[in-house]
């Protein structure tokens, strides 16, 4: 008996616990408000996405915006929940339900003013503006502002902002252009929010859809959306954000700004490297020659020279081991820290003028994120500048002592050497051009980093302080300047890491490095050979000088020999 | 046309310019070539017009730029490892001076056989 009653409670309880755990079969069953229930039949990615801790409806339900669905057979109400919903079907949305459920919760947007084009969506003046989800997104993909970056929460929210205003179609009625958005990819406030800045705007901190909620915000945007950021900009700093795109009728500065940077960088890239393709291929050519030359021919050694002669060359520019001065203590200097600051410039200013390649997001993180690289760049600029202003100074100090020569001005001879060199590369001729004091590659180095300097310097430093050039100057400076910095960075780059590192330290002959940077010193030997015209001037004068001190020692002989003679 | 330099002091240039070279084939190969086809990208758009049409010229720029990325970074590694080894091996300076110095010449060394 006792047996009986207790297999009933127990295969009792056991049913009541089977039935109480099994899940409903049909959804239809329940009217619970728990999102599990919904998800045994819609079981997309989205809806566990909508139930996280980043969620922004995390606290929703699924029946607090899918509002009027029943559970079956899922049609929604002719009745409208919310009074919203007649007006949006008037306008062709064919699911006003969700839409109108937004306004349950979240305040509609009022746009009294009109000056904000889809916060007029509500009261339904245009067909085709944008309604919630447009600018939102999928409102189970919503995530909360304080889970994420606000790189990551601007890049999305740009992303349904270019989804418009990229679309031609879309963008017809309201006849407003798609170049926006390239014009905008190419701004600083695209590149460095590309980068990961905390502070670069998007597309909706400038243009806000809907008027700001609090008056605060309201108040920043009525002096202006730039003054947000940048103090003390006045309301004709907003054109330097303009988005037309770069075309000959809407920015016909920008468009011949770029298109002469673009071909002055080609054009001479495209020479300097063939200059160097040139010289690494008659090396190639000319190698075993060399070879031969060495092993059985003669070179001229310092120590086979006329120690009488070898007094006289150049007054003692030579020193006992044979080394000949090219370059002093300042010169070295300043070539030092142009050098560094260079280097730093180009690295922390690369990243933003590439930042569509994956190794700029590396390069930038490298340097301690992008507040950081800024702060690099600015120091090597000011590094930079003191370079110039270095040497400006060494350059007038030898000027008033009357020690500056003029060597490094350009001449018709560079003319011929340039020809003769060709020649050379060509194997059109047997013979190097002989090289004064500078070749002519060397003095394009060194007029190629004043013309730098005084592009880079200048618009980094408009781009640097554009609220204060900005009262004075026209737009147009801000926007050279803008184009400029970008375009010639890349043609110095180029310059210097092709062209300036080959020829000095990468040639065969100075190969793996050139020590003329670090000593200042060259070899009697490597002096002849690159520049042969200077070397040959300084020996016929130390010639000319022993074959005088010669003479003048011969005569004192002479007068003497006659004095002793009876 | 070599230095006067004796390829024992050069050493630690040499180690510099090795490493380097390592290091590009590493490091600096693959983001030469992206970086420089990027800026050849963007150079055909500022030539060809905006945006580009996958022409033949554009597509010969951005191959340039590529080739042209590929050397800049391998120039640049070699210049930055040789001058690094360089200055690394400023300790070592005085004993491989010692080391070149009592190494006889190699043209004095075949006079000498020529002599005999």
């Amino acid at each position: 008996m006792f047996s009986q009653t207790l297999r009933w409670i127990l295969g009792t309880t056991l049913a009541a616990g089977i039935l109480l755990a099994t899940p409903p079969t049909h959804a239809a069953t329940n009217d619970s408000d728990d999102p599990k229930w919904c998800r045994n039949c819609h079981n997309e990615p989205t809806f566990s996405a909508a139930q996280s801790k980043r969620s922004a409806h995390k606290d929703s339900t699924c029946r607090d915006c899918h509002q009027g669905y029943q559970f079956n057979p899922h049609e929604p109400v002719e009745e409208a929940t919310s009074e919203d919903i007649d007006a949006l079907k008037k306008r062709g949305f064919k699911n006003p339900v969700p839409l109108a459920a937004c306004m349950d919760c979240h305040d509609a947007p009022s746009d009294t003013a009109g000056a904000f084009p889809h916060g007029k969506n509500k009261e339904g003046t245009k067909a085709g503006l944008p309604y919630c989800l447009d600018c939102h997104g999928d409102p189970h993909e919503i995530q909360l502002m304080k889970t994420m970056t606000p790189a990551a929460r601007r890049t999305a929210m740009n992303k349904h902002c270019v989804s418009c205003h990229g679309d031609p179609k879309r963008m017809a009625p309201f006849r407003l252009s798609t170049g926006i958005v390239a014009a905008y990819e190419h701004t600083m406030h695209a590149i460095k929010l590309d980068l990961g800045s905390a502070e670069a705007p998007g597309c909706a901190d400038c243009h806000p859809a809907h008027p700001p909620g609090d008056a605060k915000k309201a108040a920043a945007l009525a002096a202006g959306p730039c003054i947000k950021c940048h103090e003390g900009a006045q309301p004709s700093f907003r054109v330097l954000a303009n988005h037309k795109p770069m075309t000959v009728k809407d920015r016909p500065i920008s468009f011949y700004t770029v298109k002469f940077f673009a071909w002055l960088t080609f054009l001479t890239i495209l020479g300097l490297s063939l200059h160097v393709l040139l010289d690494i291929l008659n090396v190639v050519r000319r190698a075993r020659k060399s070879s031969h030359k060495r092993k059985h021919g003669h070179q001229p050694k310092l120590e086979d020279m006329d120690p009488t002669v070898l007094a006289h060359v150049s007054d003692g520019r030579i020193e006992p081991k044979g080394t000949i001065l090219r370059f002093d203590v300042n010169q070295r200097i300043a070539h030092g820290l142009m050098a560094l600051s260079f280097t730093l410039l180009a690295f922390t200013g690369w990243p933003l003028s590439s930042h569509g390649v994956g190794a700029s997001h590396f390069l930038v993180s490298l340097f301690g994120g992008l507040q950081t690289t800024g702060l690099i760049h600015r120091i090597a600029a000011v590094g930079l500048v003191v370079a110039c202003l270095y040497h400006l100074t060494y350059l007038a100090v030898a000027l008033a002592r009357g020690r500056l020569h003029f060597t490094m001005l350009p001449k018709l001879q560079d003319l011929r050497d340039v020809a003769a060199n060709l020649g050379w590369l060509l194997g059109l001729r047997d013979k190097k051009p002989a090289y004064a004091r500078f070749s002519y590659f060397e003095k394009f180095d060194y007029w190629a980093v004043f013309w730098g300097c005084v592009i880079m310097v200048g618009s980094g430093a408009v781009r640097w302080f554009p609220t204060q050039v900005m009262r004075f100057a026209p737009p147009w400076l801000y926007e050279i300047c803008y184009l400029a910095h970008t375009d010639e960075a890349l043609l110095a780059g180029l310059a210097i890491f092709v062209w300036h590192f080959y020829n000095v330290h990468l040639r065969p002959a100075v190969f793996p490095m050139s020590w003329v940077f670090l000593t200042g010193r060259m070899s009697y030997e490597e002096h002849e050979e690159e520049h042969g015209a200077e070397h040959a001037a300084w020996l016929a004068a130390a010639r000319a000088k022993a074959a005088e001190a010669a003479a003048k020692s011969a005569e004192a002989a002479q007068a003497t020999d006659e004095k002793r003679a009876p | 046309m070599k230095t006067n330099r004796n390829h024992i002091q050069l050493l630690p240039t040499y180690i510099g310019t090795g490493a380097s070279f390592l290091a590009y084939l590493f490091a600096g190969a693959v983001p030469g070539i992206l970086y420089g086809g990027y800026m050849g990208l963007i150079m055909s758009t500022a030539l060809f017009g905006n945006a580009a049409e996958p022409t033949l010229l554009a597509r010969i720029v951005t191959g340039g730029g590529m080739a042209l990325g590929l050397f800049a970074s391998l120039f640049f590694f070699l210049v930055i490892g040789a001058f690094l080894g360089t200055v690394l091996g400023l300790p070592f300076a005085p004993i491989l001076r010692r080391m070149a110095e009592a190494e006889p010449m190699p043209i004095a060394a075949e006079v000498h056989v020529e002599q005999r």
